[in-house]
């Protein structure tokens, strides 16, 4: 048991950001960020056996990251269209956006942005964000690293006409 | 474009996770990670503590109808348990080994699966119930010295009362099934 702690540590220090703002990118929102990344935390926790140190620890961890968001989204937006019907739901990050510096307001608008396209696309930008070649990205989707880079290409003029 | 990349990659990087007590999550880990191993003990245990408590408290060998009827009623019961922990339970490993397409690929599957327990599965074992139990009763009415006209009405009865019964549960199992598998089922099939 101890091993296993320490190994989650050293996972725990090496990709905590990392999963956190892929988690932020899928959300859109820091509460809801925050859940996923804590589910996130106890998947690595139950797969913490399978991880074999040969293999790369940022696919090992981003597979458990997106294919948690992929499974906790569907149950998010579930609960907001209930939370809509007693009252209106600002999203946390457009109340935030309003009280922060020009840089803040950027970094927010950016991860609004990202939260807003369809749900493989922001795990695709997220990792392309995070240095992950198309390969890895492939390899993290299951999608052809043809298709990968179609997506990109698409993703970006999207990005960019939101931005501006 | 390129410089578009670098600058979103820049203002990405900006954000970093709250810091977290590892001390007390690992803590509330460990506690978890217990729960869950019992309750899948309890399960694997309960099917077969529950047989052999049959066999010492009940004459079931001396009697071929019991004997008979308690092993029609216990396959049916091993049939749902391995339906559902193999719809429930398998699902966690998978996490770190799949990517999203096969993961999204077999979480549709097994969520597919847990709804073909509810209407097929939980069907065939209120088949094996009522006859497991309707054998049972044989006996039982023939200790009783009631003539036969009577018996096939006691069976008849107690039959459609079963199956009224497996009816409604099932039903509602269904209803709970399509309020909340369905639209994930849904969800996953669009993310494809």
């Amino acid at each position: 048991m101890k091993n296993k702690e320490q190994k989650f540590k050293q996972v725990y220090k090496h990709s905590k950001d990392k999963v956190y703002r892929l988690c932020l990118g899928f959300m859109g929102n820091k509460t809801d960020a925050d859940d996923l990344f804590q589910e996130v935390l106890i998947k690595v926790w139950n797969n913490l056996d399978t991880f074999r140190n040969e293999s790369n620890i940022d696919t090992w961890i981003y597979r458990i990251t997106t294919n948690t968001a992929l499974l906790t989204l569907n149950r998010k937006t579930k609960l907001k269209k209930k939370e809509i019907e007693y009252q209106p739901n600002i999203p946390h990050y457009e109340i935030e956006i309003l009280n922060s510096t020009d840089k803040e307001q950027k970094v927010k608008k950016l991860y609004k942005a990202i939260s807003l396209l369809k749900e493989i696309d922001r795990i695709i930008i997220g990792l392309l964000l995070e240095n992950c070649s198309y390969d890895d990205i492939s390899n993290i989707t299951g999608l052809k690293t043809s298709n990968v880079g179609v997506r990109i290409n698409r993703i970006k003029k999207i990005l960019s006409k939101k931005l501006k | 474009m390129e410089k578009d990349i670098t600058n979103w990659q820049n203002l990405w990087k900006e954000e970093k996770s709250t810091p977290l007590d590892l001390g007390k999550l690992i803590t509330h880990l460990n506690k978890i990670e217990k729960k869950g191993k019992l309750e899948r003990t309890i399960l694997l245990v309960a099917v077969p503590v529950t047989i052999i408590v049959l066999a010492t408290l009940l004459p079931i060998l001396s009697n071929i109808y019991y004997l008979i009827s308690i092993l029609i009623i216990g396959f049916g019961m091993i049939m749902i348990l391995i339906q559902s922990y193999r719809s429930k339970y398998s699902l966690i490993s998978y996490d770190a080994e799949l990517n999203n397409h096969k993961y999204i690929k077999n979480l549709i599957h097994k969520l597919k699966q847990r709804m073909l327990t509810t209407s097929r599965y939980m069907w065939f074992y209120t088949f094996l119930l009522v006859l497991g139990i309707n054998i049972g009763y044989i006996d039982v009415l023939q200790k009783f010295n009631v003539s036969i006209t009577l018996r096939i009405i006691i069976h008849v009865v107690f039959t459609v009362l079963m199956i009224c019964v497996m009816y409604y549960s099932i039903e509602k199992r269904k209803k709970e099934n399509n309020n909340g598998i369905l639209p994930l089922i849904d969800f996953l099939e669009n993310l494809n």
